[in-house]
């Protein structure tokens, strides 16, 4: 393992400690993800609607 | 002129397709030339090969077409992150170190992979279609209808693991979606790991093993692991997997459910996997039928298109075609990611560049028989192979062909490298290791000594098209065998023993027992004279010497291998294999004739799948 990796993987280890697990519980606690992204069923209207769909390329 | 070049990378099954105004000129997968299973890297050998066959530069291409859109997936996986934290870690530092060093900025990387490769100075234009809109794509666009309904199934692209699309004219719409984590491929992908099968190459295993069970697990997998609605959107229960955020891909909860730890790779192969193989191909062909009613009922026309990994499960695909919810079905027979390739470029002809659908005649579809690879004549394989004269024939085609059909007859094996290479998983007739399927050993000796794989693993027969009702319970073609159905009753031996487990392969069913899997089913490929004659012509003379006009066809490769492309690839595989006899073109190997393999430690090159 290169420096460049070893400095690569720190920089993730901040990341992820610093934003992921802070702001992913704090989504979590605030049901973020399962109010807008229940994925229980087809999400026709959501999908057609997204920028990448109207945007095909 | 307008050539399209579509590239599928950077994930699994690298693939390059180049399009010259809106006809498939040519289409290869990249680890057909690097010679490494399911290849991610950027495919320049594919490259090389597809602007060979069209005689052009790089420079000539006009546009480039991206199978998949990068930053939605980036988008996916962050949130999944988020969704899981503190969990995941592994998966983070893992995945992110790749994607903060190439695939954000994938255009930087297209480009500079075309300059390092080809010297290519100008900056060609890149479009990036979907992932499921290039599988849509690939599977409408190729296909013989004027209009259709579109369903694809697959692990997941960007978000997307479950699509259905209205095709009408040059113009592909998404009508409704299911989202991951919900996937019926990755489902599916995940019972195959607990199986102890390799995720993205032994869900055919997994297919394969599913008529030895019984499905015995189906009501337990529909009440815990997935919820079908009558409408056949599903939800997966997460609780029992952790494919979202780690590379294992179930969990404690799941072998807990079923009360059996996942199976250790290459370990024994028992009953009760056996079971939970049959168990979760009913619950898949539950899904895709639900499926399929909905969007007939939705959607209205006769015409289905598949495409997706999914849709490379053809008993499912049988069973699809058999229940007649459609009338007309057609999938594209590269399927997985690869075909991403050929979806790219097509939809970048019809929709980015509006221009109107061919007229085809009826049934002929865009693929060429999906013969679209490398092909080399006589002199090129002689020069490329660069043996001695002695070790080898050559002889006129009419003679050949014979010779070749009264050895197969004869229980020989036949390594058969002719005409162009096949796009896609499925050996059609360019790359194929040939066989009888009368004999009863034919499967386990192929199996074991020329492929050196599982024994249970089946076989397909390549039938002359015109027969097929006669000896299959299949009125349509399947020219590029992605259908099972059954071997006719009159075919079947009734007297046949009931036996338990993978003791079923040694029952003989059928007088072609070496294509008649466990439940009387085989997986059929159709041939036709206009799209593959030569082959043709080999399995008519095989009828005029048996009176079955079958053979064995499975791919020309070992385990773990990629099926063979060139003339050495082919002479490499039959000196390593127990294969009777080798073709290539006209010329004609004998085993015996062959001098002694040296690299003995051959075997190891290849990781097993």
């Amino acid at each position: 393992m290169n420096l460049t990796n070893v400095m690569l993987n720190i920089f993730l280890m901040i990341v992820y400690a610093a934003l992921i697990v802070p702001i992913g519980l704090l989504y979590q606690l605030l049901n973020v993800f399962d109010s807008k992204n229940s994925q229980s069923f087809y999400v026709v209207e959501n999908h057609l609607h997204s920028k990448s769909m109207r945007n095909k390329y | 002129m307008t050539y399209i070049l579509g590239i599928s990378a950077f994930y699994h099954d690298s693939a390059a397709c180049l399009m010259v105004d809106g006809e498939i000129v040519a289409a290869a997968q990249e680890e057909r030339f690097t010679r490494i299973k399911h290849d991610p890297g950027f495919p320049v050998q594919a490259i090389k090969y597809v602007l060979s066959e069209a005689n052009i530069s790089a420079k000539d291409i006009e546009y480039i077409a991206f199978y998949d859109k990068p930053l939605l997936t980036f988008d996916r996986l962050v949130k999944t992150y988020l969704k899981r934290a503190p969990f995941g870690i592994v998966h983070f530092l893992s995945s992110m170190k790749v994607w903060i060093k190439e695939k954000l900025f994938m255009d930087r990387m297209i480009q500079s992979g075309l300059r390092k490769a080809f010297g290519v100075k100008k900056k060609i234009k890149v479009l990036y279609t979907n992932h499921h809109q290039s599988h849509a794509s690939s599977a409408y666009f190729a296909s013989p209808y004027d209009n259709a309904t579109i369903i694809c199934l697959d692990g997941v692209g960007e978000w997307v693991t479950t699509s259905v699309w209205k095709g009408d004219g040059n113009k592909l719409d998404l009508v409704y979606s299911i989202n991951f984590p919900h996937s019926i491929g990755l489902l599916y992908s995940a019972m195959t790991s607990y199986c102890g099968f390799k995720v993205n190459s032994g869900e055919y295993k997994l297919m394969g093993l599913a008529p030895y069970g019984e499905p015995l697990y189906t009501d337990l997998i529909l009440q815990n692991l997935i919820n079908i609605k009558d409408d056949g959107s599903y939800e997966i229960n997460m609780k029992y997997f952790s494919y979202d955020v780690n590379f294992k891909m179930t969990n404690r909860k799941l072998d807990n459910l079923f009360g059996r730890p996942s199976r250790q790779k290459e370990s024994e192969i028992d009953q009760f996997y056996m079971d939970i193989a049959a168990s979760i191909q009913e619950v898949t062909e539950i899904v895709v039928r639900k499926i399929v009613t909905n969007a007939k009922k939705n959607i209205g026309s006769d015409n289905l298109c598949l495409s997706g990994g999914v849709a490379l499960n053809c008993v499912s695909n049988g069973k699809v075609l058999s229940e007649g919810v459609f009338n007309n079905l057609w999938i594209q027979p590269a399927s997985g990611d690869a075909g991403g390739a050929i979806g790219a470029a097509l939809s970048t002809w019809y929709e980015f560049l509006n221009n109107a659908r061919f007229k085809r005649g009826k049934g002929h579809d865009d693929m060429h028989g999906s013969y679209l690879g490398p092909s080399y004549t006589n002199d090129e394989a002689i020069t490329l192979l660069g043996l001695d004269n002695k070790l080898y024939d050559i002889i006129p085609e009419n003679e050949l062909l014979p010779k070749v059909a009264k050895l197969i007859s004869q229980d020989k094996v036949i390594g058969w490298h002719s005409g162009r290479m096949e796009f896609g998983p499925r050996s059609l007739g360019g790359r194929s290791i040939l066989g009888d399927p009368r004999s009863k050993d034919a499967q386990t000796v192929i199996n074991l000594k020329i492929k050196f794989r599982e024994s249970f693993r089946p076989f397909a027969p390549s039938i002359l098209s015109e027969k097929v009702s006669e000896w299959f319970e299949c009125e349509k073609s399947s020219d590029y065998m992605l259908i099972v159905a059954n071997v006719k009753k009159d075919k079947l031996i009734q007297d046949a023993l009931e036996v338990e487990g993978l003791d079923k392969i040694n029952n003989i069913r059928s007088i072609i027992p070496s294509v008649t899997h466990v439940d009387n089913s085989a997986r059929i490929q159709t041939v036709n004279k206009s799209t593959n004659p030569r082959y043709y012509k080999l399995i008519e003379e095989f009828e005029k010497i048996t009176g079955v006009p079958i053979l064995i066809n499975t791919s020309f490769n070992v385990r773990g291998e990629p099926i063979v492309n060139t003339p050495e690839d082919a002479y490499r595989c039959f000196m390593r294999t127990e294969m009777d006899y080798l073709v290539i073109g006209n010329l004609f190997f004998e085993k015996v004739k062959q001098p002694s393999l040296e690299d003995a430690e051959w075997m190891n090159i290849y990781e097993l799948d």
